[in-house]
């Protein structure tokens, strides 16, 4: 007895003591269990999941600079065929027939185009001027001469045309002719180019140098030199805006952007999308046994996502987004508690008359007892925020269009609430604070979608965008005797409001 | 972080096993190699608590055995303690005891804490140590004697 006071006095005393831990004891025990480098390091399985983003924007940024390279082809043909145009004799052919609308007008604007044009008005064999075009926008129009004749020349006829209306040849392809002055008259249609007629347009840049300004009044034949020996498109480019308002009656190629909804400039995603999560459990210690109870007491079921994103146009098909959402996982637990026991408490209360005529009040108390199970059913959630940064492609016309995106999901917090079940098969309450078994941060995921828009006005679109969302962690920690994670799949539908409009 | 919330505790067991602080501190950092070496056999039967302290107490007894402890059989009937009343050893604070301990024989120190302070029975006891039940018996008896005595010294002292 006595020394069982002994021993209780020893280890009430010693059992939960604490003693001071020494400087530098975590700093031996730590490079043997989380030896880092001290360069750079990523997590493994964050490495990989940078790596495979990586990869992804570099091929969208490939298919970028591809197109853009494609698109500018035309435009550096231009440079080198333009240089070459010195002194381009325009010559009078009064061409009858030739209405406005024959006129081919082919226009690439491009960046820093400098070429010179020579032009001969109002007469067969007229003063030649030298004109400068200074362009300055990208590009504007690409159309493709188809020409048969063996000799060109490009006729502007304004006679029979309306009032000040000034026409330019912004790209030419020419054949194979030596002669250095040829002149050629459209007299055939068909043997004509692509013809169609810019409608001028103002504007307001006055730092572009107007280029040909033309009696309105006078026919007008461009008659051009070519210095190649070889077939060559010769593209002459005008800027779709290059004019001064200063200068009457010039030429303006429209500005095919002005009809486009897209704007160019920032825009924002407002969304919110039903989910589904596809559980993912691989074991580590736990039994087997274990993992299909805790696979029978858990059912996924719908839950959602809502968030913005903002949007940076590269240009008219690449956009880069990136924003801020909030995710909610539902999933249903139910489980059953054995040997539930319900115990009811029965009082019964009887009056007995006595032959003496005195009543006495009489209370009988009994217990019932009754062994049963018990299901349970708890909404567990698995609660996220994200910031979602993505690279998109998308493509078709100014009402619908397509695209697909793809990019990577950083989890900035995520916390598990609801019950789980444990492997002594009793549930365990979870929630933010007291949470053992799963991280408070997810890392990275990547995410993949395909985007339908339908613009509603020039400012809005309404975009259905299917998507799914693939989490390299897992969810659970590393003392969690299995490996549990989620890959969700939705469809994000929403609005986006082009913004500085 | 897991190091920090538990440490001082394991400390704590270390000293009580170990001889001196440079052996506490040599167990304590073999015991948290093996703590995250199988951190994932975790199987949440019990506290991880408990589990961790069964690892740090396991890596003391290995510790230890590689020292060659020699448990000594002693007579019961001939070891009488001196049966002290509660109050004579109520007012010694923890360090008081932590310092009690250390000053025993490794095989006392050992079969006491476990006995004692983890509450392992002797069967448990002389499988873990590899000795005969009745050895721990008697290596307890001991201990308690001489933790008895100790303090009666004390008592003396300060008288």
């Amino acid at each position: 007895m006595i020394n069982n006071q002994f021993d209780k006095f020893f280890r009430e005393q010693l059992k939960d003591h604490s003693a001071p831990v020494p400087e530098g004891l975590w700093e031996k025990i730590m490079p043997k269990d989380k030896k880092r480098p001290t360069a750079f390091y990523l997590p493994k399985k964050i490495g990989l999941g940078v790596l495979i983003a990586s990869l992804i924007i570099a091929g969208l940024y490939g298919g970028f600079k591809y197109e853009q390279a494609t698109n500018n082809n035309l435009v550096n043909t231009n440079i080198d065929n333009n240089s070459k145009l010195v002194d381009q004799n325009i010559k009078n052919t009064n061409a009858e027939g030739i209405s406005t609308e024959n006129t081919t007008i082919i226009s690439s604007v491009k960046k820093e185009n400098n070429f010179t044009n020579s032009i001969v008005a109002n007469s067969p064999t007229i003063a030649v001027q030298k004109q400068t075009i200074i362009s300055k926008s990208s590009i504007e129009y690409n159309l493709t001469n188809k020409i048969k004749a063996d000799n060109y020349s490009y006729s502007l006829p304004a006679k029979g045309s309306s009032k000040n209306q000034t026409k330019f040849l912004t790209e030419n392809s020419i054949n194979n002719q030596k002669s250095s002055s040829a002149t050629t008259h459209l007299d055939n249609k068909d043997e004509k180019e692509t013809l169609s007629t810019l409608p001028l347009n103002e504007s307001a840049d006055e730092n572009y140098t107007a280029f040909t300004k033309i009696n309105p009044s006078l026919p007008i034949l461009l008659n051009i030199s070519e210095t190649n020996n070889n077939f060559s498109l010769v593209n002459k480019t005008l800027l779709y805006n290059a004019h001064d308002k200063k200068i009457q009656g010039i030429i303006i190629c429209p500005n095919i952007k002005s009809r486009s909804s897209f704007n160019t400039d920032w825009g924002i995603e407002l969304y919110a999308s039903p989910d589904y999560a596809l559980k993912y459990v691989s074991n580590i210690s736990a039994p087997q046994q274990y993992l299909d109870k805790k696979d029978s007491s858990e059912q996924m079921q719908i839950s959602y996502t809502a968030g913005f994103r903002l949007i940076k146009p590269l240009n008219n098909n690449f956009l880069l987004k990136a924003g801020f959402q909030y995710s909610q996982l539902n999933q249903k637990f139910s489980y059953r508690n054995e040997n539930e026991i319900k115990t009811t408490t029965v009082i019964t209360t009887r009056i007995i008359i006595r032959s003496a005529g005195d009543t006495i009040l009489v209370r009988d108390t009994s217990v019932l007892q009754q062994i049963g199970y018990n299901i349970k059913t708890v909404h567990n959630q698995f609660r996220s925020i994200d910031i979602p940064v993505t690279l998109g492609y998308q493509f078709g016309n100014d009402d619908l269009k397509f695209g697909i995106n793809a990019g990577v999901v950083f989890n900035l917090s995520s916390w598990y609430q609801g019950e789980i079940l444990d492997t002594t098969y009793a549930s365990v309450p979870m929630n933010k604070v007291s949470n053992a078994l799963y991280k408070t941060n997810i890392g990275m995921g990547l995410y993949t979608s395909i985007s339908l828009i339908k613009r509603i006005n020039d400012n809005t679109h309404l975009f259905f965008e299917p998507y799914f969302r693939y989490n390299l962690s897992n969810m659970t920690n590393s003392v969690s005797p299995y490996n549990q994670r989620f890959h969700i799949g939705g469809l994000s539908v929403g609005l986006r409001f082009n913004l500085n409009r | 972080m897991l190091f920090e919330q538990h440490a001082p505790k394991m400390m704590s067991v270390c000293l009580r096993y170990a001889n001196d602080t440079m052996e506490a501190e040599d167990i304590m950092q073999e015991g948290f190699i093996k703590v995250f070496q199988y951190l994932h056999q975790f199987k949440f039967e019990g506290s991880f608590e408990g589990w961790m302290r069964r690892i740090i107490v396991n890596t003391a007894i290995r510790h230890l055995e590689k020292k060659k402890i020699h448990f000594k059989d002693i007579d019961e009937n001939g070891a009488e303690a001196p049966h002290l009343a509660p109050y004579a050893y109520a007012h010694l604070g923890q360090e008081d005891l932590l310092k009690l301990i250390s000053q025993l024989p490794d095989g006392y120190r050992m079969v006491f804490n476990l006995n004692v302070i983890e509450g392992y029975s002797h069967d448990e006891i002389a499988e873990m140590l590899k000795i005969q039940p009745g050895t721990s018996r008697s290596q307890l008896v001991k201990a308690r004697k001489m933790l008895q005595e100790q303090i009666t010294q004390l008592q003396q002292i300060a008288v």
